[in-house]
């Protein structure tokens, strides 16, 4: 019959497109950039305990306050003495965790309610996309700050702000994609052939988005990365634990006017590395499947 | 909300007698039950001048008014850095826009793609220590220099001082925000100059920048404000941080000291005063968008 | 030679001269030649009808007459205008040619106006742009170049989309009388409209074609009106022009097979009914046949169309047609009614 020959037409040809669009991606210089430096920070995060060559929380410190980088401390130190190359590796950690850690959750809450909203339309839809666009409308760091007092300094409070602040704009992407892939032919002959809506959304949609929400989820990280420095700044992380953020807190304080600037310039350098090589990836993402866009 | 709130204002320790702890309560409402609060707090917030109730680090002021002392400040800077902001980009995106590959255009992509990701806040800090602490060309905080008190932008007699003391924080607000929209205007002018009534307009023996910003921009500028209106949540954010680093008087400082004091009233009333604060500046937006556009019927 | 193909030679009335033009594009896979070494010549107050299938090179012959290509276009040849050449103007004297000497109708003009600028702030931009004449001045002059295509002055300052279709066509042409031209360059401009705006528009050219002695290249793909409208016409395949002589005599008596063919392929409303011929395959994209480019799908094509290009030759009927069989002493029997 011709919607079943249709069907594995569809799939053959996608898996094609699969294949060749994630050499694609592999061969971009773009991405490759961007690989590049993430491979460099997961090495430094995650041996971290052989890499670094002090612990951040030594006490006594390793070294005096505010000196200057040297060979014993490459990036010199902080207000306490501490190692800050120690602290930025071991708060890579952190900074890292988190923005992954928010991204996933952030784009996995956005996408669950972004398809349900554009497939099963309707009441669904409007009573979702109006908690959307409420959380949507207020602006961000201010709705982030008023939660995070309420709960407390913690890692934990700035996992639970971001994510909060962030799925709203990934629910609304993915809803528009669903609406209109749900028009397509292959989606009503499923239905017609008796697929049950899990097995659509799971085994037709969610393929087609996967390259909408793969970029997105991506661009996430850094935004998430960013988000976290920020709210650990103004102090509302847990100031306690090392993180790019909260080294940036301290400096902030006492970096200037002790002349100790690589305090300063080394967490914020990393940070836009590390946000840099998400968007790099990103932006190949989207070149490959939206050739259009493509510049030079 | 964690704990009694007014422990956070007057130590236990220190006020020794029950009787003035419960006077304490009492003038902050904190001994009604939870849900006649409630109704109080809405019924407040809805009088004029909306009573946000009183604030713990600025006892006896209201909420509101001093959320009013620091807000114009914040206005102004977010106000006038929008304003430049959209020019810049603008006019970089007109620019690359026209000529698309060209090295000039791949590095400013390059350049906006760098900004983008840096965290505004440290940029700030960055142009701080730099032109504020070493080179000692711009001072170090403040909206004003000492000795001259003035409440809101309006009352300073001394516009090149405030100017002075604005300029620093505004460069970092427009570095740092400019590239979303010189990138986004780039793409939009590569698809106008495309556009059928571009190659009509050269037919015409018009001037190539006659072209470019009477036909092609003109076009190109109505999303633009579209953008302007929804990135205001994320410029107010930035401005709020760039506030805390250069110790600017307006609404982000202020929100810095509440959370750093636990003021609770306080950080409520400002969520609420700037929530709505750019939700109209959002409405504003579209309005002028509808009535820019002679397409759209109002 | 510059191709002509009219009996009369009125030189000192010639308005424009395109001699040997060739347009080729530059992309990623290499140059894609558009026009090939195309000539010819258009006589004031004349109307020139440029006929082709889609992709022939019609367009971009007469966008080049105005230097309004893609920047990837690579044109050679000479283009001469007043005894100067277009294609070695400098910026300025470009912008000055360009609509005081000739001007444009486009292709779709549904487009071809700004959506968020007032129609008549456009065409006043275009009398500003050449003429220092004051804002009111201009508009006066607008006002009445409006009224002249039958449009109420008072819609000049109406934005493009309160226009219906037809009404833009015509502000368009309009637009493009504003500074008396001495020739209007027409890109397919009936495509987009009913017949009965079509023919308002015929009408409209026509009376300016008399009363103030404007020339026109009119490109259209519709033989039919070409056939009303045009004075000579050229016909062009794949780049290249394979006839080009008077209307009655290239539309009532074709020298070349193509032209034939498409003559044959327009259906007639009155007369015996007749079995419509169509052109077996396509015409060729990119690469072209060995040489004469029509020959594979030739009714009379023998083994010399196979190997060499013919060139634009006098047939009996006084047109000029790219045919080897035009040469040939039997050609009587050859060319068919």
């Amino acid at each position: 019959m011709e919607n079943v020959t249709e069907q594995a037409e569809e799939k053959r040809r996608f898996s094609l497109r699969r294949a060749s669009a994630i050499s694609g991606i592999l061969h971009s210089r773009r991405a490759q950039m961007g690989f590049g430096i993430i491979i460099v920070f997961a090495v430094l995060a995650v041996g971290a305990p052989i890499i670094a060559p002090y612990s951040p929380y030594m006490f006594p410190a390793p070294g005096r306050p505010y000196s200057s980088p040297s060979t014993k401390f490459l990036l010199g130190t902080d207000n306490l003495g501490e190692d800050i190359l120690s602290e930025i590796i071991y708060g890579g950690r952190v900074s890292i965790t988190v923005g992954l850690i928010v991204a996933f959750l952030s784009t996995g809450l956005g996408t669950l309610i972004g398809i349900l909203a554009g497939y099963y339309m309707k009441t669904i839809d409007e009573v979702l996309m109006r908690a959307t666009d409420m959380v949507l409308i207020l602006p961000a760091l201010p709705l982030m700050i008023i939660l995070a007092a309420y709960l407390g300094p913690s890692v934990r409070t700035v996992i639970l702000v971001l994510t909060v602040t962030s799925w709203p704009s990934v629910a609304r992407v993915v809803r528009s994609q669903t609406l209109s892939l749900r028009e397509r032919p292959f989606v009503d002959s499923a239905r017609v052939a008796g697929a049950s809506d899990s097995r659509i959304i799971a085994k037709i949609l969610f393929p087609n988005l996967a390259s909408i929400i793969a970029a997105n989820a991506v661009l996430m990280v850094t935004t998430a990365v960013v988000g976290e420095a920020a709210l650990d700044f103004i102090g509302l992380g847990d100031i306690t634990v090392v993180s790019w953020g909260t080294m940036l807190y301290w400096a902030q304080s006492y970096a200037l006017f002790n002349g100790a600037w690589w305090w300063v310039v080394a967490p914020g350098v990393c940070i836009v590395l590390v946000g840099l090589a998400f968007v790099l990836i990103s932006v190949s993402i989207e070149n490959i499947f939206n050739p259009r866009l493509r510049s030079a | 909300m964690p704990g009694n709130a007014v422990y956070y204002f007057a130590n236990p320790r220190i006020i020794a007698t029950p009787g003035a702890l419960a006077a304490l309560m009492r003038r902050f409402g904190l001994d009604k039950p939870l849900w006649v609060q409630f109704q109080l707090y809405w019924a407040n917030l809805f009088s004029w001048p909306p009573n946000f109730g009183v604030s713990y680090l600025y006892y006896p002021s209201s909420v509101f008014s001093v959320i009013m002392e620091y807000l114009p400040w914040t206005i102004f800077l977010v106000g006038v850095s929008t304003v430049l902001t959209a020019i810049v980009g603008i006019l970089i995106g007109v620019w690359t826009g026209s000529r698309p590959g060209s090295k000039l255009d791949t590095a400013s992509v390059s350049i906006s793609m760098i900004l983008w990701t840096m965290p505004f806040f440290w940029l700030g800090i960055i142009l701080l220590w730099v032109f504020a602490i070493t080179l000692q060309w711009f001072p170090v905080s403040g909206a004003t220099s000492a000795g001259i008190t003035a409440s809101n932008p309006l009352e300073v007699k001394d516009v090149g001082d405030m100017l002075w003391h604005a300029f620093l924080p505004m460069v970092t607000l427009v570095t740092a925000a400019y590239a979303g929209y010189s990138l986004i205007m780039r793409n939009t002018m590569v698809n106008e100059l495309s556009q059928d009534y571009i190659l009509l307009a050269r037919a015409k023996g018009l001037r190539e920048n006659a072209i470019l910003f009477g036909h092609a921009a003109r076009n190109a500028m109505l999303p633009m404000i579209t953008l302007i209106g929804l990135n205001l949540g994320y410029v107010v954010s930035g401005a709020l941080l760039v506030e805390i680093v250069f110790s600017y008087p307006g609404v982000g400082l202020l929100t810095y000291r509440a959370v750093l004091a636990h003021d609770y009233p306080l950080l409520q009333g400002l969520f609420f005063i700037i929530s709505l604060t750019v939700i109209i500046a959002n409405y504003l937006a579209d309005i002028t968008y509808a009535f820019l556009d002679p397409r759209i019927k109002y | 030679m510059i191709a002509n193909g009219s009996t009369r030679d009125p030189n000192g009335d010639q308005v424009l001269a395109v001699r040997n033009l060739t347009v080729s594009y530059k992309t990623e896979s290499g140059y894609a030649k558009a026009v090939d070494d195309v000539s010819f010549t258009v006589n004031k107050g004349e109307i020139l009808g440029l006929a082709g299938e889609s992709a022939c090179g019609k367009s971009t012959t007469a966008l080049s007459i105005m230097r309004l290509l893609a920047s990837n276009a690579v044109v050679k040849g000479q283009i001469l205008f007043e005894n100067k050449d277009v294609l070695r103007m400098s910026e300025d004297e470009l912008r000055n040619f360009r609509w005081k000497g000739v001007s444009l109708i486009p292709q779709g003009s549904m487009n071809s106006l700004d959506p968020v600028i007032q129609v008549g702030k456009q065409i006043v931009e275009a009398i500003r742009a050449h003429e220092s004449v004051s804002r009111t001045e201009a508009w006066k002059v607008t006002e009445k170049l409006l009224s002249s295509v039958s449009i109420h002055p008072t819609r000049a300052k109406d934005y493009p989309h309160e226009f219906s279709g037809g009404m833009k066509q015509r502000a368009v042409t309009a637009m493009a009388l504003a500074l008396n031209p001495k020739l209007v360059i027409a890109d397919e401009p009936t495509t987009a409209l009913d017949v009965v705006v079509q023919k308002q528009l015929l009408l409209v050219l026509r009376e300016l074609q008399k009363s103030s002695r404007i020339s026109f290249i009119f490109v259209s793909h519709d033989l039919s009106v070409i056939g009303e409208i045009a004075d000579r016409v050229a016909v062009m395949y794949a780049g290249k022009i394979v006839e080009i002589g008077r209307k009655e005599t290239v539309l009532k008596n074709p020298s070349h097979p193509y032209t034939q063919a498409l003559v044959n392929s327009v259906p007639k409303v009155f007369g015996n009914r007749q079995l419509l011929e169509s052109i077996p395959g396509s015409p060729p994209t990119g690469i072209w046949p060995t040489g004469c480019r029509f020959h594979p799908r030739c009714k009379f094509a023998f083994d010399l169309c196979r190997q060499k290009e013919p060139e634009l030759q006098h047939a009996a009927t006084g047109s000029l047609a790219a045919c080897h069989l035009v040469s040939k002493t039997d050609k009587e029997e050859m060319i068919l009614k």
